[in-house]
């Protein structure tokens, strides 16, 4: 469903992605797994179009998406949950899961997107009406994902959404995760936590400095020496 | 000296409405494209001698040119935007030095075409409010009136619209709101003009009550932006409470302190407030 064919990015004269080429089949989580600066945002970005490549192609549904601007990404059902949040402060909860639903042309029929979405997060349900710059980083990142639903993407894309929480919300993001590729959804998980990200993936891949230097089934890459050595073992 | 008083805080919330008007530009444009825009002050400047010529000189209905006038700086605030402040977005130097740039040039093609000898709008509204003893203008009232609802419509587009939340969404993180597939182009573009036309509506207004020089938008753009800075910049009824207390710390301030420095009185007190609040009276806190 989602294909880079040789992406290579530059910051500069400093090349960030050499040749990196991965494949989500539609339904499949993947994870992509990487330590720091290893290139997983500049990835992620680059599939939004809010980075420019300067070589390869990026493939969604069978079209290329050469030329196309993030909001036409977005609107073709490719949503992505960034790193570090990015909720809207100053808009209460309920305010930032309608900004999700921006570029719909329904969007003024949410309701039942709404109550899914709380449902889905009950505590979000409570804090409704709450400014999301108030609340905490677990519950702003489950704000983040909720708002991401919102767009209905087709493809979901989630920089670190585990990145400093604590262990029984990771749990509790993983199982969403998990949820949500059972109702047919793609995503791709970009994680420094590579013990949760090949537990919750079908496949993985692993980026080091810009190239992807392994990959396969969550399991066969939790198995691996070199991931168990470098990823897992702390 | 009471009827004084109350006279010279009516004219100051008069002319503290036009102040707000272009306050609420400076913060949009500022929340939307990180820059100051200086040259807000020059559009509302041309919005006057616009709806001056088309008024008395082509001797439309005043109404009507107020709206074309408005309409013709909204179209130069666009051209200006992709043309030049385009390309100083979130550089506050460089679109100093363009907003500079631009004020020079219209003001030198004003004064080519209609002279510095000030012009004098016929009058639009004569007659007067009496309040106890307080005289109005019936003009003055007009034009609080029509001021006070273009900023509340602003308001309510901000928080009520579709396309008010986006822009309200990606002053708070431009990236975040592009994600949510908001055209970030074209909402920088569209602010831009909408800020340009309040500066355009503020000076048509402005041409029914006073003179018009070429000189008119540098005092203007100034208080403008002292009130946006007062009110915190980014909040919309911050912008029209910061306008109104420039305005009448000015007008009352004249009564007791020499007229002469008229202009220092809202910096001084613009000073104060910031002593006080550094942030400005009604910052948004972002927690
Ligand atoms: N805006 C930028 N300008 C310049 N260099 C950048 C920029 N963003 C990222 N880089 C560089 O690109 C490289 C990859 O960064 P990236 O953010 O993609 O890594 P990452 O895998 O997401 O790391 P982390 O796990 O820390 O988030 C790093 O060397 C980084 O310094
Ligand atoms: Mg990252």
């Amino acid at each position: 469903m989602l294909e880079l064919d040789r992406i290579d990015v530059h910051y500069a004269k400093n090349h960030v992605l050499k040749g990196v080429s991965l494949n989500i089949r539609e339904g499949e989580v993947v994870s992509l797994v990487g330590s720091n600066a290893a290139g997983k945002t500049t990835t992620l970005r680059t599939i939004m179009g809010l980075k420019a490549c300067t070589a390869g192609t990026i493939r969604f549904a069978g079209a290329s998406l050469e030329g196309q601007a993030t909001d036409q990404r977005v609107a073709g059902g490719i949503v992505l949950v960034p790193e570090g949040r990015q909720v809207f402060p100053r808009f209460t909860v309920s305010e930032n899961l309608l900004m999700g639903a921006y570029h719909r042309r329904d969007r003024n029929r949410l309701d039942d997107d709404l109550d899914k979405a709380y449902a889905m997060f009950p505590r979000l349900a409570e804090r409704r009406g709450q400014k999301a710059g108030s609340m905490s980083g677990g519950e702003q990142q489950m704000l983040a994902i909720a708002r991401g639903l919102l767009s209905r993407p087709r493809c979901l894309l989630l920089d670190e959404p585990t990145l400093g929480l604590a262990p029984r919300i990771v749990d509790e993001i993983s199982l969403t995760i998990r949820k949500l590729a059972e109702q047919g959804l793609t995503v791709l998980l970009a994680e420094q936590n590579a013990g949760m990200a090949l537990a919750v993936a079908d496949r993985a891949y692993v980026l080091e400095t810009g190239r992807v230097s392994l990959e396969g089934t969550g399991a066969e890459l939790a198995g691996n020496e070199a991931v168990r050595r470098n990823y897992l073992d702390n | 000296m009471l009827q004084l008083v109350v006279g010279q805080l009516l004219n100051g919330v008069i002319v503290g409405t036009l102040y707000a008007i272009i306050a609420l530009g400076v913060t949009l444009t500022f929340g939307i494209t990180g820059i100051v825009n200086f040259a807000l002050g020059a559009f509302m400047m041309l919005g006057a001698y616009f709806t001056w010529y088309f008024s008395d000189g082509l001797g439309i209905p005043y109404p009507l040119a107020v709206v074309l006038a408005t309409l013709a700086i909204a179209l130069v605030g666009l051209v200006a935007d992709q043309v030049l402040f385009r390309f100083t977005r979130n550089n506050l130097i460089n679109g100093l030095i363009v907003s500079i740039g631009l004020i020079s040039v219209i003001v030198a093609i004003v004064l080519m075409v209609w002279t510095t000898t000030p012009q004098n709008m016929h009058y639009v509204l004569p007659g007067v409010f009496r309040v106890g003893g307080v005289i109005v203008p019936k003009m003055k009232a007009v034009v609080f009136g029509v001021l006070l609802l273009v900023i509340l419509f602003t308001y309510a587009a901000l928080t009520r619209t579709w396309a008010g939340r986006a822009a309200y969404a990606y002053a708070q993180n431009p990236e975040a709101a592009a994600l949510m597939g908001v055209r970030t182009k074209v909402l920088q573009a569209g602010v831009a003009a909408y800020s340009a036309a309040l500066a355009g509506l503020g000076g048509g207004l402005y041409a029914s009550l006073y003179s018009i020089t070429p000189e008119i938008g540098a005092g203007y753009i100034l208080k403008g932006v002292e009130a946006a800075i007062l009110a915190g910049i980014g909040s919309v009824m911050g912008s029209f409470a910061g306008g109104i207390i420039i305005g009448v710390a000015e007008g009352v301030g004249s009564i007791f302190l020499p007229s002469a420095y008229n202009d220092a009185y809202g910096l001084v007190f613009l000073v104060l407030i910031l002593l006080f609040k550094p942030a400005g009276l009604f910052a948004v806190s972002s927690r």
